[in-house]
């Protein structure tokens, strides 16, 4: 196992390695930053270049595409409310208010060095799982995964609040139009209307780029003036310093990043659950761990940190059962066994056994690529962070033609442009009448993962419903979804109590 | 009639439409549809309520938040921005409209740098030397961009829509 570590760590110096590396970050980081690309497309992208490569240095490649598009993908979605790719809209929630504050550059940095931990977290995770992952990934079958996505969905109405009523609509609505499309384990066509463009559902990318950035984009370009009007916050807009006070900020949060790591490693390691719950989940337990709830939503750097952290860390554990099994942890790493594939190895325990060099390799090249991202993201913070007082109308054009071509690109469907657009008015309207986006995008996100899960628990239980409450693991997480939803109704209610008590009117 | 409310009956006869058509499918599939689909209606309703009665919505925003754990006043941003009139934001939804409509029928390599000197000049009110320059700019980055990715942008479906104007003389009739 030394020696396979040793191997890797010597390559990893070869002037090639680091060319790979290098390439692989920027497109990572170019493909992330560019909304309805993503890793998926970067990775699809290179895959058939590295055909004849030596598989150590495609390795290399790969790992620098993985490692880098999370944070590519936050760029957009802290200055423009626009996330480059789905799980980074809960980055949204607090990146797009510190930039409207002023903030964008700490913001940035905040991102980049939670990314970075993230990252390395992940990657000493992963090797400290490998010998005991097993039971870990078995003991996760459809029940369990249900309750895990519910416990994301709880984030709805954590992100409802302040607009309570609406915001629960926005998130049922965003589960209702989820249902859309074809369901496969029953055969039926569901609000499709006969329409071949909707027997596969509204694509997520097209839905939530179209809800978020073309909305976005209608009302600041409509309002005029800059992203970050608002006064800018104790840093001023001296960019380098919020930088400075961006890591600082990261740094000086051990356990809100430690624990953003431990949930994105855990929900990478179980597969086909995905980074949107990882990021999700990880911000809902931030704002129950916090002193200021309230402050969620608004522009805490915690949200931030919760979401970047969990979605970097999840690429670590998501490896864990594609190496180790087989089993693709997520859909970029369903990509990353087909490269395995194509240099003629088998994932599994004979990779482990006789490739171990480049299960290192994958690794050291993660957390490599990391280093990278987030040390050219944090030199180039002070440049775009400027993106924020760019006057709004000046910009809206570009971004607009980034958004269609990215669409387009997805699955060369002109449809989908046009269901962005749509998305992007209908949004607008929401935004307009005091319905909170995020809840509809969040709904849409976990809606159909939590029917699927439902749905196949259903048919291993031949119909019975105790298979949601009778093993030990869907009764923690079963717990801990109610504990969640209900210890903020306690938490208030002891506190008019309390205040009752005292006297307090 | 206010667009707050237009809009709201609107998202409840959306919900209630897909909620009735729910009922038609197999059990299995309905099951989500009917859970989320019943209370996402009554909240609906209640908003009808609350737009023609405004205090009982504040009523019961204000309470649902104290019992959620406090009232946050900053949640949405967008509330606290001073929202344009509906002239520019039905300007700006005619430009992305219209920026779509154009590259469904002319395709991806004439209408995006058109698109941007338009925009710039007309909206941005930047001189047509600078919007030209920009749109070149953004135009070569982006066709090169598509080039090394070997992408196949859309190339327009007038000739499918106005067979033998435009394109449509190129296969000669049988």
């Amino acid at each position: 196992m030394q020696t396979a570590l040793a191997e890797a760590a010597l390559r990893v110096t070869d002037p090639a390695a680091v060319l790979m590396l290098f390439m692989g970050t920027v497109l990572g980081v170019v493909f992330g930053a560019l909304p309805g690309l993503g890793t998926i497309t970067a990775l699809a992208v290179v895959l058939p270049f590295t055909f004849g490569m030596d598989p150590m240095l495609a390795m290399f490649m790969y790992s620098g595409i993985i490692s880098s598009g999370t944070f590519g993908g936050s760029v957009p979605a802290i200055l423009l409310n626009t996330p480059g790719t789905p799980p980074n809209a809960a980055t949204c929630l607090d990146g797009y208010p510190m930039t409207r504050r002023g903030e964008g550059a700490r913001a940035l940095a905040v991102s980049a060095t939670a990314c970075f931990v993230g990252s390395l977290g992940g990657a000493v995770i992963l090797l400290a799982l490998l010998p005991v992952v097993k039971p870990v990934v078995y003991a996760f079958g459809p029940p369990e995964f249900f309750w895990l996505v519910v416990f994301g969905l709880v984030t709805i109405a954590f992100a409802a609040k302040g607009n309570m009523v609406k915001g629960l609509v926005g998130g049922g609505l965003g589960i209702l139009l989820s249902l859309i499309g074809y369901t496969e384990m029953y055969g039926v066509y569901r609000y499709t209307l006969d329409s071949e463009y909707l027997w596969d559902g509204l694509p997520l990318v097209p839905f939530v780029v179209g809800m978020l950035a073309v909305s976005e984009l209608i009302s600041y370009s409509s309002s005029g003036g800059v992203t970050a009007s608002e006064a800018a916050g104790a840093t001023g807009r001296d960019w380098r310093r919020q930088t400075l006070q961006g890591i600082r900020d990261t740094l000086s949060r051990p356990l809100a990043v430690g624990r953003a790591t431990a949930i994105g490693a855990g929900i990478g390691v179980i597969p086909g659950v995905g980074a949107g719950v990882a990021s999700f989940l990880s911000y809902v337990v931030a704002i129950q761990g916090s002193d200021k709830p309230e402050t969620f939503g608004s522009g805490n750097l915690e949200g931030i940190i919760a979401s970047e952290t969990a979605n970097d860390a999840k690429d670590g554990g998501s490896l864990l059962p594609t190496v180790a099994f087989g089993i693709p942890g997520s859909a970029d790493m369903a990509l990353l066994l087909g490269a395995f594939v194509l240099h003629g190895l088998q994932p599994g325990p004979l990779l482990l056994r006789d490739h171990m060099d480049l299960v290192y390799a994958l690794l050291l090249g993660i957390v490599i690529s990391q280093v990278l991202t987030s040390g050219l993201g944090l030199m180039a913070v002070p440049w775009l962070a400027r993106l924020s007082t760019l006057p709004s109308r000046a910009i809206a054009p570009f971004v607009l033609v980034l958004v269609f071509v990215g669409m387009y690109m997805l699955r060369s469907s002109i449809f989908d442009v046009g269901l962005a657009v749509a998305a992007g008015v209908f949004g607008y309207c929401m935004r307009r009448f005091g319905f909170p986006l995020i809840t509809v995008v969040i709904g849409f996100i976990l809606g159909p993962l939590a029917e699927q899960a439902f749905l196949q628990s259903l048919m291993i239980s031949d119909g019975h419903y105790d298979i949601f409450y009778n093993q030990p693991i869907v009764v923690v997480l079963m717990v801990l979804t109610l504990v969640t939803l209900t210890l903020p109704v306690a938490k208030s209610l002891r506190r008019k109590m309390a205040g009752k008590g005292a006297g307090v009117p | 009639m206010r667009g707050s409310l237009i809009f709201t009956a609107t998202v409840s006869a959306f919900i209630a439409l897909l909620l009735w058509a729910g009922l038609g499918y197999p059990p299995e599939v309905q099951i989500l549809p009917l859970v989320v689909g019943t209370p996402t209606l009554s909240l609906t309703f209640v908003l009808l309520v609350g737009e023609f009665h405004p205090p009982v919505m504040e009523w019961l925003d204000s309470a649902l938040d104290d019992l959620w754990g406090g009232r946050q006043e900053t949640s949405a941003a967008g509330r606290e921005e001073s929202l344009p009139s509906w002239g520019p934001v039905l300007r700006m939804m005619s430009w992305a409209a219209g920026f779509f409509a154009a590259v469904f029928l002319f395709g991806m390599f004439v209408v995006p740098p058109l698109f941007i000197v338009a925009y710039l000049f007309a909206e941005a009110r930047m001189r047509l030397a600078g919007a030209l320059l920009a749109s070149f700019v953004a135009s070569t980055c982006l066709y090169t961009g598509m080039a090394l990715l070997r992408v196949d942008l859309w190339t327009g479906s007038i000739a499918e829509v106005v067979p033998g104007v435009l394109g449509g003389g190129i296969i000669p009739p049988l």
